[in-house]
């Protein structure tokens, strides 16, 4: 394992760094944050790579343990940051330089209280943000039509829920958490019910796997969907109409 | 929406918090840690939860929820795990429930990562 994992880490540190080669140094400002935010990611991968390989303790038996996830660790953020930051950034072009812009021109508009995130258009999976990369990924030709824009807005909000010691995004974040609180505080009454009621196992299955759901998925993607909804109007509504279940 | 986008958000939770709980853990065997050590206090808080700011009380709910949820520990064993970390006396069996609980989360995390790669 120790002669595995030193080679594991010479090969992964020169990874790195061809990746850091691979940020093109000539794309427009809105990219710079990204570009940024890969080199110092990378750069603290790499540092914690080559203390975990050159520290003595991690070569002890009580230590392998931890040695071993902390590797899997930086080798999970560097796929990430090779097949998503750098990858945005090695292939950005003119669509995309495109939606930077409209992005930009939505926050000024909505007064986004954080920094705007870059927009890729190399995603596979619909939209979605890495609110750390703050990069939001949309599909390959959604620039050139109107319909799905509006789910710019609801990824916009996705970072206000991480960020820290932020002021002006903290009474969103209290709300999230009493709304959480909320709902976590019903399902434990309908728990209690159940419990009570010493009937089948079912139901407080299903109230726990709510629970998980809410504070893991729902809460966040319902606040994000408000956040859209105020920001942008009906628009945004009306948009996944599609999406309704009409019986 | 995607799998990617509900994943996103909550696998830098994991992750970091996988993180900190090995960081905590090798400080714990080396024996150089102490109960005032920021790591340290950092992950009682989030087995205790006690913290007053918005953003801590939410990465606190949401590790508490994941261990109750996925590996079935009570609010009481939670708080037992955060008020040792909080004293002098860390004692093998905590560290040995702490390791557990770090295999846990690594697991997690891993598996979030291939649901967001379409894997899972």
């Amino acid at each position: 394992m120790d002669d595995y994992l030193k080679g594991a880490a010479a090969q992964l540190i020169e990874r790195g760094r061809v990746l850091t080669a691979k940020i093109p140094r000539d794309l427009p400002r809105d990219y710079h944050t990204l570009a940024q935010t890969s080199r110092q990611r990378i750069n603290a991968q790499l540092e914690h790579l080559k203390q975990l390989s050159e520290s003595p303790l991690f070569s002890q038996p009580p230590y392998r343990a931890e040695r071993l996830r902390l590797f899997k660790r930086i080798v999970a953020e560097m796929d990430i940051l090779e097949t998503v930051a750098i990858a945005a950034l090695d292939r950005a072009k003119p669509d995309d330089h495109r939606l930077n812009n409209l992005l930009e021109r939505i926050a000024l508009e909505i007064r986004f209280p954080l920094v705007t995130p870059v927009v890729t258009t190399l995603s596979q999976q619909y939209f979605h943000i890495y609110p750390e990369l703050n990069l939001l990924c949309v599909p390959l030709t959604e620039g050139q039509f109107l319909l799905h824009l509006p789910d710019l807005y609801h990824e916009l909000n996705h970072p206000s829920l991480v960020e820290q010691n932020d002021p002006l995004i903290e009474p969103i974040q209290e709300h999230f958490l009493n709304a959480l609180r909320d709902v976590l505080g019903y399902l434990g009454e309908e728990e209690s019910k159940e419990d009570r009621r010493r009937g089948p196992v079912q139901p407080r299955f299903l109230l726990r796997a709510w629970e998980k759901a809410w504070v893991k998925y729902w809460m966040t993607e319902f606040f994000c969907d408000l956040f859209a909804t105020y920001t942008l109007g009906p628009a945004f509504a009306w948009s996944h109409l599609h999406l309704l279940r009409i019986t | 929406m995607s799998h990617n986008g509900l994943y996103s958000g909550l696998y830098a939770r994991i992750r970091d918090d996988a993180e900190l709980l090995d960081e905590v853990l090798i400080s714990l065997k080396a024996h150089t840690s102490s109960p005032t050590d920021e790591k340290r206090q950092k992950l009682a808080h989030l087995f205790l939860g006690t913290r007053t700011s918005v953003p801590s009380n939410l990465s606190a709910q949401f590790f508490q929820i994941f261990l109750q949820s996925e590996q079935e520990i009570d609010a009481k064993q939670l708080s037992e795990i955060g008020e040792a970390l909080r004293s002098t006396d860390v004692g093998a069996s905590v560290i040995d429930r702490l390791e557990t609980l770090a295999l846990a989360l690594e697991n997690e995390r891993a598996g979030m990562l291939a649901k967001m790669r379409g894997q899972g």
